[in-house]
């Protein structure tokens, strides 16, 4: 009887399932049948004002008061269809009447444009399914018998990574809360394989990495692997290893990554749980500025770049049952891998691959939206594209080669998860688009988009509200406006160039490991520069030729002011990404986290006193301390100062680290470990970067919402700021250039004209 | 000719002007007579025209009527020199773009007065083009900049002898000249002789109707029955309708069928006669018909036997839009009647103008637009070089602009239709730096449309008859005349002739009738209030009773609309719009004088351009000074086919409330299904955990 209830239940529940799919399709072909429907401008106006309306009051209740999950979904699932109606009425509209029709040249243009529109619109909807279900998971406990706790290997595979930097990693992942005879740390070297330390170009740095490499891993206790050849990268690293492992379960962690203590409690919960779930994914999190952040200025105070995607998206794919593997800080159950045929090596996304092929399987995947590793970017321009482009290329290459539409085994909801993620790598032909589309009515007259700044107002605008509203509702947490498209300039010549030969050839590519941990001794310009400052002349030209259009050609005015809005908002992305461009100085060797507010040091003097005050940030290299709780003056502090102890809320130690006084401000002194062993970098190592939640705190002072309008001045702000450094860089450059010039054309009339005379720098404000 | 003036020596210039006249003298006939007339009348000009080197001309015309025969026509010209007017300065008098006669001023003698004759070869029947310009002295650096010559209009006449001609010479062609002799409006005695039957009210708008549309000021309608009352103005044309036995002298022996014969009245006036007869009523209806829808193909004579079934060539603006559809496809319109103003004084600008006719109630979806199609011929004003820009205006909008090339061209630009109005469409080029001519080919593309309107607004009855024409014969239109005085049936085929014109077609097709009863489509009421039938006045905001009494909607758009009443009103006349019932198919306008009240001038107060420009609402009424007032005071509702797409789209358009009610509602169905699958997914995965 039970039985029977139960399945009654279930078929009921299918039904109304059915109904509310049937429903939603139903409204979704009304919208669009509405929004095909030529009702008059003023008509549509009202409709704009009146959605616009709603969507802001959505996100008005969302910020001002606590809402609940259902709420919460009632108003995302709203926001996606008010927009997806917008979405329909604009595209429509934009068929009907803007494209085109002032001659081929016109007619070809608008076409591209909307085409590129198309696309953004079509990956807006796509989005919007994607992010419609986000799935909130909670840590998974273990059970209390230790030993039914699966084995786990942690595999750091590196190919040229500094050994201080593999060090940290590797004591990172030594000191993983777990039982330590259920999980071992192995470093598998690529750099230091058969093959290259053969190879007379690279035999002599490739021997003496390896025994660098194999006395790090003695001293801490990981395993060394390597292997004879260095086919298929990364992905064939780790499969090199596979058969030879032993445990239940593997941790791939990249050599820049360190987990965190609770990694593994955290994650292999899972794997007990559920028998078919294959991977468990967290989400990566950085130490250290991008690129773009440091040379725009934002890493302090705007949310990372890509806590979208590692976080957000992430979720929302989890919550279709499609989370991937994205490379590192994730858990995969070894049996599975080896069933799929190891780490997937077709493309240079192997990790994405790797994720599709267990899904195919009909294995599961989990993301637990908690940071547990703690990693580097790269530092420079040239390195984020690189990586980027990697991305990009290995995208591309599964929409060839592997596209999801085709492959048997996913559910059609991945496949749609798995097309969104890897159709967003198109964006740098849109961006081309959209960045020189203007300039060509500006410029050659050109009309490629017929439209009036009151009808885009009707039409544009609202579209263009409603996908901001929906992502400011969803995730303006870790995502202002204005920042994607800056990323998204920075990448996009490159990146076009790459991917179109990725287009013609989507076979084997090679296989570029991103530069991790380069020190910037100096201001430079990146260079990616070049092609960009193109891309800023042309937008500068256009806009001072649209000027002159204002007043010699009065008749276009109603585009023009369009046209003109449109280029002065590529104007302010392609100044930030020209700021961009200007590689900063950056000479820190380790990056500071703010220490727990729970922790304070004690400094162990040569008399034996011990000063206690609280830590104001730590790093692997040292610790800070407020100037003023400390009642010695600097000089006798750094003739007393021997070592530094950390102590936890509970005076526990975990030892005595040699230091000295480094750096003193007026508000902040600075420490500098001075190592004796391994054991002492490692409690440091734990302190830095063992604790998740205090990392997790990190992370969320940089998480907040701000306004539509907040967020295009910070942007401003940072870009005129940015320019001005700019500026001064140049007068610097100059200035030595003409004392160059003057010192050869001395030089070569024989007489000391610089004599007496240095060269000075000009002040830098920053 | 040029002459010399001497200070105060104008002696001379009338002794000119008298030989002139002196010459002519034998010419005169005893029914002939002197006009004078200042240049200021002719010109409508201020006192003094100032005549300078950005503006060197000063023009005026004058209308010669075709029955009238001008002779010894001389313009005196008083002129005043500015001081730093070089000598040899002239003013030259020039007619109808040939010059008849000079003067050349000299500094000494600033103030002068010279008469040219104008000479009676040059003149014709018609308007007259006088220019007066000044020309500085040929030789180099002589012009000044600020030099000047003053013209005082005033004392600057125009003397002719006029002598009416004989009504041997009058044809049909001359009754557009003829009518013209009126300025604002024009009077139109209309005699009907015989028994007044509906078939004769028929007849008789068909020639109110067909002398409407020969000119562009309103016609006032009179009314007489049996002969013209001998107190009445005289006005330029008479209207007979009759039997043909009630006409004597009328045809040669032995011709029946439909006549119309146009004469003069035999009294010493400029009267014209334009009788329609026939042996019975249907064939002066015939007779009437025949002279409306051909009234661009009228004979060249003053005598014309229409076959009684009429060749109709006529309506051909108005049918070709105006078919009984609900879609009309995209038509095309030939521009014609292009007027140029060239400023070619100052070297700077010129002005293109046309106009086009569109029929009331079209309604275009979203944003269509009309393709102006245009031909045109380019010429700089100073240099090759430079290429004029032309400014395109439609009703006044500013609608785009741009530069011409030069020589010929051809040019393709969109008028948003929502730039245009029912009725008449004005589409003016300002072009800048050159002078453009457009050429033949030049056309109007109009896109799809279909017939929808918020009704009742008399606004789009004024402009265009509609909805009452819908097709340019007006099927289903029959105005009704509850009171067949000739005062009323004045009003009535008053308001009947500003119908034909506004819709610009000969509605002959329309019908007439003394009563109500049977009589369905779309009606116009003529009489008193008082003899309104309740039965007709259900759909109407206001009601009248027998008793005089007064019932009106307030202004609300709610369903219980509150009724006030009044026993008298100050009102000396009321227009009304109202549904006729059929499901908003047909419409009624009420014409409605108080018995007390002059019928003849409240219908001529109405069809006064500041009044019937003014109507709006669903009824207006005339106050003590002729003033009419509009208002709107019962509800809206939409005429056209309410069975198609288009119905919907503009619904929508005019009610966008309903527009948002409805999007709101499929998307908000749509947003609770998947927040109800949402949440669905999210126990789920609560069970799992």
């Amino acid at each position: 009887m039970q039985v029977n209830t139960d399945g009654e239940e279930r078929w009921s529940g299918r039904l109304i399932s059915c109904v509310a799919v049937a429903c939603f399709m139903l409204s979704i072909l009304c919208a669009l049948a509405l929004a095909e429907l030529p009702v008059k401008n003023s008509a549509q106006a009202v409709v704009s004002m009146v959605l616009i309306s709603i969507l802001m009051l959505q996100l008005f209740l969302l910020k001002r008061i606590r809402l609940g999950q259902t709420v919460r979904d009632l108003f995302r699932v709203t926001n996606i269809l008010l927009a997806i109606y917008l979405i329909f009425r604009y595209l429509i509209w934009r068929v009907e009447f803007t494209i085109g029709g002032y001659g081929w040249a016109s007619d070809l243009f608008g076409v591209l444009l909307f085409l590129a529109e198309v696309y953004a619109a079509t990956y807006a909807i796509l989005g919007f399914f994607v992010s419609c279900a986000p799935r909130e998971r909670q840590p998974a406990s273990l059970p209390d018998d230790v030993t039914l706790w699966p084995t786990v290997d942690i595999l750091v595979p590196s190919y040229n990574e500094a050994a201080d930097i593999l060090e940290i990693t590797l004591l990172g992942a030594l000191n993983i809360d777990y039982p330590v005879d259920r999980f071992t740390v192995h470093l598998l070297d690529d750099g230091g394989t058969d093959d290259r330390c053969a190879n007379p170009k690279t035999a002599m740095t490739s021997r003496a990495r390896r025994a660098e490499l194999q006395a790090l891993c003695a001293s801490v206790g990981a395993q060394y692997h390597t292997r004879v050849h260095n086919n298929h990268a990364k992905a064939g690293n780790i499969n090199a290893v596979l058969l030879s492992l032993s445990g239940d379960l593997l941790v791939i962690v990249d050599a820049d990554h360190v987990p965190t203590k609770d990694f593994l409690r955290n994650t292999v919960g899972f794997f007990l749980k559920d028998d078919r779930c294959a991977v468990v994914q967290t989400p990566h999190s950085f130490i250290n500025p991008d690129p773009v952040e440091k040379n725009l200025d934002i890493f302090r105070d705007s949310p990372p770049e890509t806590e979208l995607f590692q976080q957000y998206i992430q979720q929302g794919m989890d919550g279709w049952g499609s989370s991937f593997f994205v490379g590192s800080a994730a858990i995969i159950r070894r049996s599975m891998l080896l069933e799929v045929g190891g780490i997937q090596t077709d493309t240079l996304t192997e990790d994405v691959e790797t994720a599709m092929a267990l899904h195919a399987r009909g294995y599961h995947s989990v993301f637990l939206n908690r940071s547990q590793v703690l990693g580097l970017q790269p530092e420079t321009v040239t390195s984020l594209i690189s990586q980027r482009v990697r991305w990009a290329q290995g995208a591309i290459q599964i929409l060839q080669m592997k596209n999801p539409l085709w492959v048997g085994g996913l559910s059609w909801a991945q496949k749609l998860t798995y097309i969104t993620s890897f159709s967003y790598w198109l964006f740098p032909y849109v961006r081309l688009i959209n960045m020189l589309a203007p300039s060509m009515f500006l410029v050659f007259g050109i009309m490629v988009y017929n439209a009036t700044i009151h009808q885009y107002l009707i039409y544009g605008a609202p579209y263009f509200l409603a996908t901001w509203i929906y992502s400011d509702f969803v995730y303006g947490k870790v995502r202002w406006p204005l920042t994607s498209d800056v990323y998204e300039m920075v990448q996009t010549p490159l990146a076009a160039i790459m991917l179109f030969s990725t287009f013609l050839r989507p076979g084997k590519r090679p296989f570029n490991v991103t530069p991790k941990g380069e020190h910037l001794d100096r201001d430079f310009v990146s260079s990616a520069a070049k092609i960009q400052l193109l891309f800023f002349v042309v937008i500068l030209s256009s806009l001072l030729v649209g000027c002159w259009r204002w007043f010699a050609h009065p008749g276009e005015r109603p585009q023009l002011t369009f046209t003109m809005l449109w280029e002065v908002l590529n104007f302010v992305i392609i100044s930030a990404t020209m700021v961009v461009m200007l590689e900063r100085k950056q000479v820190r060797e380790s990056y500071r986290i703010p220490a727990a507010s729970d922790v304070h040091a004690e400094l162990e003097c040569r008399n034996g006193q011990i000063i206690r005050g609280p830590i104001l940030d730590i790093s692997i290299s040292g610790l800070g301390f407020p100037q003023l709780a400390i009642p010695h003056t600097l000089k006798q502090l750094a003739e007393q100062v021997v070592a530094v102890r950390i102590v936890d809320r509970e005076g526990k130690s975990a030892g005595c680290i040699p230091a000295i006084v480094a750096v003193a401000g007026p508000e902040r002194v600075g420490l500098r470990f001075q190592y004796t062993s391994v054991a002492q970098k490692r409690v440091i190592v734990d302190q830095v970067y063992g604790d998740s939640q205090r990392l997790d705190a990190y992370l969320e002072n940089r998480r907040r919402r701000v306004g539509f309008l907040w967020a295009y001045s910070y942007f401003l702000g940072k870009t005129f700021s940015g320019l001005w450094y700019w500026l001064i860089y140049l007068l610097r450059v100059s200035h030595d250039q003409i004392l160059l010039w003057q010192l050869r054309w001395s030089s070569r009339r024989g007489v000391s004209a610089l004599q007496g005379r240095s060269f000075r720098r000009p002040r830098i404000a920053r | 000719m040029i002459v010399h003036p001497r200070p105060g020596n104008r002696f001379s210039a009338y002794l000119l002007g008298c030989l002139a006249l002196w010459a002519t003298v034998p010419a005169w006939s005893d029914d002939s007579a002197t006009r004078n007339i200042s240049v200021a009348q002719l010109s409508n000009s201020t006192h003094f025209v100032v005549l300078n080197r950005k503006h060197p001309t000063f023009r005026f015309q004058w209308v010669i009527p075709p029955v009238e025969e001008t002779k010894d026509a001389t313009l005196a010209v008083q002129y005043f020199a500015g001081p730093n007017t070089p000598t040899g300065t002239e003013l030259i008098v020039s007619l109808n773009g040939k010059d008849v006669g000079a003067v050349r001023e000299h500094r000494n003698y600033p103030q002068g007065e010279f008469t040219v004759a104008l000479a009676a070869g040059i003149l014709h029947a018609g308007p007259q083009v006088v220019t007066i310009r000044l020309r500085p002295p040929s030789r180099v650096g002589a012009q000044r900049p600020s030099a000047w010559t003053q013209i005082d209009a005033y004392q600057s006449i125009l003397r002719y002898q006029s002598a009416i001609e004989r009504q041997a010479h009058l044809s049909f062609a001359d009754v557009k000249a003829i009518l013209q002799e009126s300025d604002s409006m024009i009077s139109l005695p209309l005699i009907l002789r015989g028994p007044v039957n509906s078939t004769m009210l028929q007849a008789a708008q068909a020639a109110v109707a067909g002398v409407a549309l020969w000119v562009h000021q309103p016609v006032a309608v009179q009314v007489e029955e049996g002969h013209l009352s001998s107190q009445e103005k005289v006005a330029p044309l008479v209207l007979m309708l009759g039997q043909r036995s009630v006409f004597h002298n009328l045809s040669k022996v032995g011709r029946h069928g439909p006549e119309l014969l146009l004469r003069h009245s035999g009294k010493d006036t400029r009267e014209e006669q334009l009788i329609l007869t026939g042996d019975n009523p249907s064939q002066i209806l015939a007779a009437a018909r025949a002279f409306a829808q051909n009234r661009q193909d009228l004979p060249l004579d003053r005598h014309w036997f229409p076959n009684a079934d009429p060749i109709g060539v006529g309506d051909t603006v108005a049918s070709a839009r105006l078919v009984p559809q609900s879609v009309h496809a995209p038509a095309q319109v030939i521009i014609r009647n292009v007027t140029n103003v060239f400023s070619d004084a100052g070297g700077s600008s010129s002005v293109v103008s046309f106009s086009f006719w569109l029929p009331g109630g079209l309604f275009a979806d979203r944003q269509k637009e009309m393709h102006l199609r245009l031909n045109l011929d380019v010429a700089p004003f100073v240099t090759p070089e430079n290429h004029p820009l032309v400014t395109i205006l439609a009703n006044g909008n500013w609608i785009s602009q741009w530069k011409l090339g030069l020589g010929v061209g051809h040019y393709v630009t969109q008028i948003p239709f929502s730039s245009l109005v029912a009725g008449s469409n004005e589409i003016v080029l300002r072009v800048r730096g050159g002078r453009v001519k457009v050429l033949p080919g030049s056309s109007i593309q109009l896109p799809q449309t279909h017939t929808y309107a918020l009704l009742p607004d008399l606004r789009l009855f004024a402009r265009t008859g509609f909805p009452l024409v819908t097709s340019g014969k007006a099927d289903h239109l029959t105005f009704i005349y509850f009171n067949a005085s000739p005062q009323y049936l004045s009003a009535g085929l008053t308001l009947f002739s500003k119908m034909a014109q506004v819709s610009r077609s000969s509605l002959t097709a329309a019908r007439a009738a003394q009563h109500y009863e049977g009589v369905n489509g779309d009606r116009v009421f003529i009489g008193a209030p008082s003899e309104m039938p309740i039965s007709v006045q259900s759909d109407s905001p206001m009601r009248f009773t027998a008793s005089n009494g007064i019932y009106w909607k307030s202004p609300t758009n709610g369903k219980s609309a509150i009724w006030n009443s009044a026993r008298a009103s100050g009102a000396q006349a009321f227009l009304m719009e109202s549904a006729g019932g059929s499901g908003g198919k047909y419409w009624n306008i009420s014409f409605l004088i108080p018995k007390s009240r002059s019928p003849i001038d409240a219908a001529r107060a109405l069809v006064d351009v500041d009044n019937w420009s003014r109507l709006s609402g669903d009824i207006a009424w005339m106050d003590r000074h002729g003033r009419y007032h509009s208002t709107m005071l019962g509800r809206h509702e939409i005429y056209g086919d309410r069975n198609t797409p288009a119905f919907w789209i503009y619904f929508f358009s005019v009610r966008p409330l309903w527009w948002v009610a409805l999007v709101l509602i499929v998307l908000l169905l749509g947003s609770t299904s998947a927040a109800w699958l949402v949440r669905r997914k999210r126990r789920g995965w609560k069970e799992e955990v």
